[in-house]
């Protein structure tokens, strides 16, 4: 048979034959209308079955690098393995905010007391332990968690869209689960990076403050947190960070309060990571007017609002990075940054203060690996 | 056949050596080595040779090898 195809000449035949014509343009056209989204619903369940047994493997390998790194010297591994499973599946159950007045409060209970009780529980299970072996147990327990949860939520949207045969559904999971990737990636890389107590991208405010810090007296003033007293350009500098070389956050909000409370500044500097747009360089300083800090907002509120009440500035300077910067090994280009921001909080300082007046400054992060 | 997925991690992560930047006090000499578990920033090392102040770590960070 003799097929002649015209193209672009306003010609919409491609055979000699009109039927077979009508059959070769009409009859997938037919098909795509009709079949159209179960062949889509198909291709897709087949892209996200690979993506969730993806998702298995490394849940699974988090699951059982968690197991190595905690049974590590310890007899009953088989009674650690069950309680670890236990840890797995904990989960914390948000307050009601249809009336939100004192949500913050309440919000804060319920992180503190689970906080409280992830610590109890692994002293108990490991009454041995030194604090920074505790709290890298600690961390890489969290982490393991977040894996098994973002894991178990992409199965469920997963099964039940096939169960369902939902196209939409399906479609949705597809579009997000890139993002969801890239988390799962993230926490797989923060594992062997908390494993060994090396500093993570987070950490570069605790870094910078805490070089401040070195050789003046430390006290406590918060759960994990510390804050030690310096002069800088001829201002009293009050320095506040979480207490390392543990990685935790500490409780900033609780502090910079009881310290703006107590102390009555002039200014409020905070240092943190922040996550960077697409495009941007990692390590980029900048700077900006605000609380900078994440989490879910407790100490976010605190210090705004105990700011506000004193009239106080709050200056913000942040070293930008991807997610997985911020919770994974400290690349170079972070590392790299202290001298720009200690240079940018000498010029704060002497732009916007006045001799003897008080200043607070503020590294807030995750401080693993990092002594003050 | 399955659709690409599109943003997804890269599969050639890139691999990053661990490196721990000492620096005397002082003389503020850095000496660049690899990673040695026990390895915390700012942890105080030993004494300079040159000036017999203290030698502490002021950086821990990955950086991708280069390829010669």
């Amino acid at each position: 048979m003799d097929l002649i195809f015209i193209i672009g000449a306003g010609n919409t035949q491609i055979t000699s034959n009109p039927i077979l014509n009508l059959a070769i343009i009409y009859l997938p056209l037919a098909l795509l209308i009709l079949y159209g989204q179960k062949l889509q619903t198909w291709l897709i369940t087949n892209d996200l079955s690979k993506t969730v047994g993806r998702l298995k493997e490394m849940n699974d390998k988090s699951r059982e690098e968690t197991i190595a790194h905690i049974t590590e010297g310890i007899d009953n591994k088989e009674e650690t393995i069950k309680r670890l499973d236990s840890f797995l599946e904990y989960f914390t159950i948000m307050p009601v905010d249809l009336d939100p007045a004192g949500v913050i409060n309440k919000l804060d209970h319920i992180m503190t007391s689970r906080d409280m009780r992830m610590k109890s529980e692994i002293q108990q299970l490991f009454p041995d332990l030194d604090e920074l072996k505790a709290n890298s147990i600690e961390n890489v327990i969290e982490i393991a968690t977040s894996f098994n949860f973002v894991y178990k939520i992409v199965r469920h949207f997963y099964l039940v869209g096939k169960k369902t045969n939902n196209f939409l559904l399906l479609a949705q999971l597809q579009m997000i689960i890139p993002f969801l990737m890239l988390q799962a990636d993230a926490l797989n890389k923060a594992m062997a990076t908390f494993k060994k107590n090396q500093p993570i991208g987070d950490a570069i405010g605790p870094m910078i403050v805490g070089k401040l810090m070195l050789e003046h007296e430390k006290h406590d003033i918060a759960v994990d947190t510390v804050y030690a007293e310096s002069d800088i350009s001829g201002r009293k500098a009050i320095l506040v960070t979480a207490k390392g070389p543990a990685g935790t956050v500490g409780q900033p909000g609780n502090a910079v309060q009881e310290l703006i409370n107590k102390e009555n500044p002039s200014l409020l500097i905070m240092i943190d990571a922040a996550l960077k747009l697409e495009g941007e360089k990692t390590g980029e300083v900048a700077e900006g007017i605000g609380a900078a800090i994440g989490g879910i907002g407790v100490d976010k509120f605190k210090i705004e609002e105990a700011a506000t009440n004193n009239d106080l500035p709050v200056y913000a300077i942040i070293v930008k990075q991807s997610l997985v910067e911020a919770i994974s090994l400290m690349t170079k280009e972070i590392a790299e940054s202290v001298d720009t921001v200690h240079t940018i909080i000498n010029r704060i300082i002497e732009e916007r203060t006045k001799p003897n007046d008080k200043i607070i400054i503020v590294g807030v992060g995750n401080t693993i690996g990092v002594i003050q | 056949m399955s659709l690409p997925i599109m943003g997804a991690p890269e599969k050639k992560a890139k691999k990053l050596t661990v490196y721990t930047i000492e620096e005397c006090v002082k003389c503020k000499k850095p000496v660049k080595r690899e990673f040695k578990d026990g390895d915390l920033v700012h942890k105080v090392l030993d004494k300079c040779k040159d000036c017999n102040e203290n030698i502490m770590i002021s950086l821990i960070y990955g950086e991708e090898l280069k390829k010669n």
